[in-house]
């Protein structure tokens, strides 16, 4: 993909994907024009090493702060080096890379600001209470932004020019929430969101990350979020860049 | 009934600090949903007081009030051990964010090959 005169630029969390980092770096360069950050959440492993050593620039936290504030950091990143374009892949290789392509279009051409991947078309699945807490979700935050969306926790997205400024000082940061919260700043900001269907493919290696009780937690922590976003005070607006 | 009620007045008030404290943003959602559950289960002892005269007489206490009190107490501790907990793990980040700070004056940021080197643009404070 031809980027043209526009940065893109692809930052990928990572907390100990030594396994998979290098394939999706390297398959990120393959099909699109654009550099490419590895944000290392505190990784113990060889993660960092074997990223710089295929082309990606990384910068490390010095300890674990979750995916939400390794997106920030990317941001920030972006922001500092006027990126028009970021676009997030997971580094377990579960994003489809090509479909990276059609979450970059919109941003680029200007038509959205920010722009999600749907697992759900190619045919991602959950099961029993995550599934009905997952179609929840949907409805509400559909409801509340005026677009449907069905995948809203999903962190394969991208971000337009005018979205990398703004959440580089409020991209939420509470593990799940901030992929929900986001959205929701998002329509405060009157952003254009769009979802896009995209492939996802089976982990490369590593394990899911939650299990059942932890899950339901998050869910309700979401809920509670959701709930309250209209009335908390907007981590944007007299924050100095 | 009186007692209930400066109960349920409290747990009232609990919420509303709360509820003031997460909108605007002094608290994190965590902190949020504990604080709340404690308001929930004060609220819900305030109206138990049978339940709590049949546990107290099962385990031979004799007033049933005494034994919130001392399920409290036990309670507030165990806050106050997860809260040191808490603090000694942030503690110890700002500690590692400061040696690394530290270091950075003498050990300037990695710029591999031919990585575009960022670190002229990370000096200024964010």
């Amino acid at each position: 993909m031809e980027t043209g005169s526009k940065k893109v630029l692809a930052i990928i969390p990572a907390l100990n994907e030594a396994e998979t980092v290098a394939a999706v770096i390297a398959e990120i360069h393959s099909v699109v024009n654009c550099d490419v950050l590895v944000i290392d959440d505190g990784s113990t492993d060889a993660t960092v090493a074997i990223a710089r050593n295929v082309g990606a620039t990384v910068v490390s936290h010095p300890f674990n702060l979750g995916v939400g504030a390794a997106i920030r950091t990317g941001l920030l990143y972006a922001d500092r080096l006027d990126y028009s374009v970021v676009v997030q892949i997971d580094a377990d290789g579960q994003h489809d890379v090509n479909s990276a392509i059609d979450l970059i279009e919109p941003a680029l051409s200007g038509n959205a600001d920010l722009v999600l991947g749907s697992r759900f078309a190619s045919g991602y699945q959950v099961s029993g209470l995550r599934a009905l807490g997952m179609r929840l979700l949907s409805r509400i935050v559909s409801r509340r932004i005026g677009v449907t969306i069905t995948d809203t926790t999903s962190g394969f997205r991208a971000f337009g020019p005018n979205a990398v400024g703004p959440f580089a000082r409020a991209y939420p940061t509470e593990y799940l929430s901030d992929t929900v919260e986001a959205l929701l700043i998002a329509n405060d900001l009157g952003f254009r969101i769009e979802e896009r269907s995209v492939t996802m493919h089976p982990r490369l290696g590593g394990q899911a990350s939650a299990g059942w009780s932890r899950s339901s937690y998050l869910m309700v922590r979401l809920f509670l979020v959701i709930a309250f976003h209209p009335l908390r005070r907007s981590e944007v607006q007299g924050s100095r860049k | 009934m009186t007692l209930e009620i400066v109960l349920a007045v409290t747990a009232l008030l609990l919420f509303v600090v709360i509820f003031e404290a997460l909108r605007r943003r002094r608290l994190s959602e965590n902190f949020a949903l504990f604080w709340m559950g404690v308001g929930i289960a004060a609220v819900a002892l305030a109206f138990a007081r049978p339940l709590i005269d049949s546990v107290s007489d099962a385990i031979g206490v004799s007033y049933g009030p005494t034994l919130v009190f001392a399920a409290f107490a036990v309670f507030l501790v165990i806050v106050c051990l997860s809260l040191s907990m808490h603090i000694s793990r942030i503690e110890s980040q700002v500690e590692t964010l400061a040696q690394q700070l530290a270091l950075r004056e003498v050990f300037p940021p990695l710029s591999e090959g031919e990585n575009e080197s960022p670190s002229h643009d990370l000096e200024e404070p964010l």
